[in-house]
């Protein structure tokens, strides 16, 4: 299955509607469960979905993002496996990667200003995650974390 | 001749584990539950997580679970979380038993006799006494700094 580039607006971004002056282009968000938690990667990285016993293009570095996960005290879920998600290399050279996902979710559409930078001292290696998208007043979603680029997350796993 | 006043100084106290600390009102942005915590994922054992506080990340820390800070550990967790800014930093501690009380100044010296439960020294900027127990004053920078948070962010 091909995912769809976002319309416009640079990587992920959209277009302004017609009529309104030139302001930052939202952010496309696919979302995804990996074990107990909501992840999201920006749309315009996303090369593929790709199905469980579906092999991968050669040379794509695999991240078990499921089985990174710590296991949540509070919901504590299966770490089912039900898809990866292949992630073009972000730069020239640099790998191309898939991460597994328990269950693909939707594109958000996202304000810039609702993803939310996590300090980097958080984390032990290098910080995997360009933000936080906190969950909405009312809709009763989950917070997002969405992926920093692939050599980032590499980084994190100890992969690099 | 007239008596020096001491003039009293609103102070917040929380424990983590059974250890009684303060630390000056003013320094205290907020209390919130616990439940409103945002666990986050591949972060440092002893980040419980954050919390979202007017579109602000606030990292929250569970003390209990940073060994350095400890002579001996105790139990972490706890349904509150102190909120506390100073300087640049913004952070949080899970504490339970959270309560207010004015008290004079802390005094210096003799930490590890007083405070029950080790905190370490350098954890502390002194102790004061305020109904009926000795609380640790804490130290939040040497207290974040040991919990991770780099120097430069911390003071």
């Amino acid at each position: 299955m091909t995912f769809p580039a976002p319309a416009g607006g640079g990587p992920g971004g959209s277009p302004e509607p017609p009529g309104q002056e030139p302001c930052e282009p939202r952010l496309s968000v696919l979302t995804f469960e990996a074990g107990d938690f909501v992840l999201g990667v920006v749309s315009g990285e996303v090369t593929r979905l790709v199905p469980p016993g579906e092999a991968l293009p050669e040379g794509v570095s695999v991240i078990d993002t499921v089985g990174l996960l710590p296991r949540s005290a509070v919901l504590g879920r299966e770490r089912r496996r039900g898809c990866s998600i292949l992630l073009a290399a972000g730069a020239p050279g640099g790998r191309a990667l898939a991460v597994t996902a328990s269950r693909a979710g939707s594109v958000r559409m996202v304000e810039p200003g609702r993803l939310l930078p996590l300090p980097g001292f958080l984390f032990p290696k290098e910080n995997p995650f360009m933000g936080i998208i906190p969950a909405g007043e009312g809709d009763g979603e989950r917070p997002v974390f969405v992926l920093a680029g692939p050599e980032r997350i590499l980084a994190c796993a100890g992969a690099r | 001749m007239r008596r020096s006043a001491v003039a009293a100084i609103p102070w917040v106290g929380f424990r983590v584990g059974e250890v009684p600390l303060a630390v000056e009102a003013r320094l205290v942005l907020g209390v919130a539950w616990s439940s409103d915590l945002i666990e986050v994922p591949l972060a440092l054992n002893c980040v419980a997580g954050v919390i979202v506080m007017e579109g602000r990340v606030v990292p929250v820390f569970d003390l209990g679970l940073v060994p350095s800070a400890w002579n001996k550990v105790p139990p972490g967790g706890g349904d509150q979380i102190v909120i506390m800014g100073e300087g640049e930093v913004e952070a949080g501690i899970l504490a339970s038993r959270t309560e207010t009380f004015s008290a004079g100044p802390p005094t210096e010296g003799a930490v590890r006799e007083r405070i029950p439960g080790a905190l370490r020294e350098a954890m502390l900027s002194g102790v004061l006494e305020a109904r009926g127990l000795a609380w640790g004053v804490l130290s939040v920078p040497d207290a974040l700094h040991a919990a991770g948070v780099p120097k430069t962010y911390s003071g």
